[in-house]
């Protein structure tokens, strides 16, 4: 009876401590293979056959469909450069200017995984923007407004409450092949006020 | 009696780290929401889908840019090799080849391409000895890739600036076509 109870007592703590574990590294770190640019994060080989085991296991179970080294790469930010976690009701300053690419494209994402979208589909305020419709300094750089409140200039709008991702995606970029060569700048994200 | 009780802990954990493990190299073959699964559920084999516009699929897929839309087809290089054609286009697209896993084989865009018109070959080793002794026509201007893996899929996106371009963006994803060739 009591190898019995002994054996339970170990199937019991392997099953909850490496599903727990595996669940835990898959939804939350996928630190293996990253690279950090002050708030921004990329995974350059989520897709490719390099990929670490924890980066495919998290491709693989999250409905993505990853870009591949030619076609670009995704920067994902949850955090402002104060690293503050990004909320929908607050006003934040987007600064600076991106590494090289042919085009890219910023969203923001609710936690489901779905873009923050207007209640009124038919809406025309802008609730994602890319770089062939921005205003830029006379040296390249921008500003971009994200909020909820309308602001001159680049403005992407948000509403609605909550944690939000800010993900800019960088197509047909040089940083994909000659990594560690450049250092990619990245935009600041800086809060400049919450309505609540 | 506390010692033997600390070495079946020590017992459990080398278990989780067994089990951990599994889970992690297992989820790429075993799971059912990866791209290939929503892919291949969604359309028939060989058949070029415009995933944008099927809203099960959309529905199914997070993470999806606004601006870029994105046709796919699934194909198994065991029954032939893929020929990926269409039209051309001066927005910006780009292709990717997974394998059944949901790894990327291979990636280009249009700068890769001749003249920006889509054209793309995969073959196995074996049908790519085969077109070497007889190269036919079909190898002109095309982007000729050799990948030793059996089912996969190739993922078509193309960038839609705003909603002047929306029809030629649907066209070129209309005029994409998956065929067989090299049986």
């Amino acid at each position: 009876m009591r190898i019995i109870i002994q054996i339970i007592f170990v199937l019991a703590i392997g099953v909850m401590v490496g599903a727990t574990s595996a669940w835990y590294s898959i939804q939350r770190s996928h630190g293996i293979g990253a690279i950090n640019i002050g708030a921004w994060t990329a995974w350059p080989y989520s897709g490719g056959n390099q990929a670490d085991p924890y980066t495919l296991a998290r491709a693989t179970s999250d409905s993505t469909i990853p870009l591949g080294a030619a076609e670009g790469l995704a920067f994902e930010a949850t955090r402002d450069n104060d690293g503050q976690l990004l909320k929908l009701e607050c006003n934040y300053l987007l600064e600076g200017n991106t590494p090289k690419a042919k085009l890219w494209t910023l969203t923001p994402y609710r936690q489901d995984g779905n873009s923050v979208r207007p209640a009124d589909t038919s809406s025309l305020i802008p609730h994602h923007t890319n770089s062939t419709r921005l205003l830029r300094y006379t040296d390249g750089t921008f500003q971009i407004a994200i909020g909820p409140l309308p602001t001159p200039g680049n403005w992407l709008a948000t509403h609605g409450e909550g944690a939000f991702r800010l993900v800019l995606r960088l197509y047909d970029t040089p940083i994909t092949s000659n990594a560690g060569l450049v250092v990619p700048v990245m935009p600041k994200i800086n809060n400049i006020g919450c309505t609540q | 009696m506390s010692i033997k009780y600390l070495y079946l802990f020590v017992c459990g954990l080398i278990l989780a780290g067994i089990i951990h493990i599994s889970i992690i190299l297992l989820i790429p073959n075993y799971g059912s929401r990866d791209a290939w699964n929503i892919i291949s559920a969604n359309s028939e084999m060989w058949v070029f889908n415009n995933l944008s516009s099927n809203k099960e699929v959309s529905d199914a897929l997070v993470d999806t840019d606004p601006y870029i839309k994105m046709g796919a087809c699934a194909f198994d290089l065991d029954e032939a090799g893929l020929r990926l054609t269409g039209g051309k286009s001066v927005n910006f697209w780009s292709v990717s080849v997974f394998d059944q896993g949901g790894s990327i084989i291979y990636s280009l865009n249009n700068d890769t391409s001749t003249d920006n018109q889509l054209n793309l070959i995969v073959l196995n080793p074996i049908q790519m000895v085969s077109l070497r002794e007889s190269p036919y026509q079909a190898v002109e201007h095309a982007v000729v890739l050799e990948a030793d893996i059996g089912k996969g899929f190739v993922v078509l996106r193309q960038f839609q600036r705003d909603d002047s371009d929306r029809d030629a963006v649907n066209d070129f994803l209309a005029n994409a076509i998956c065929m067989k060739i090299a049986k």
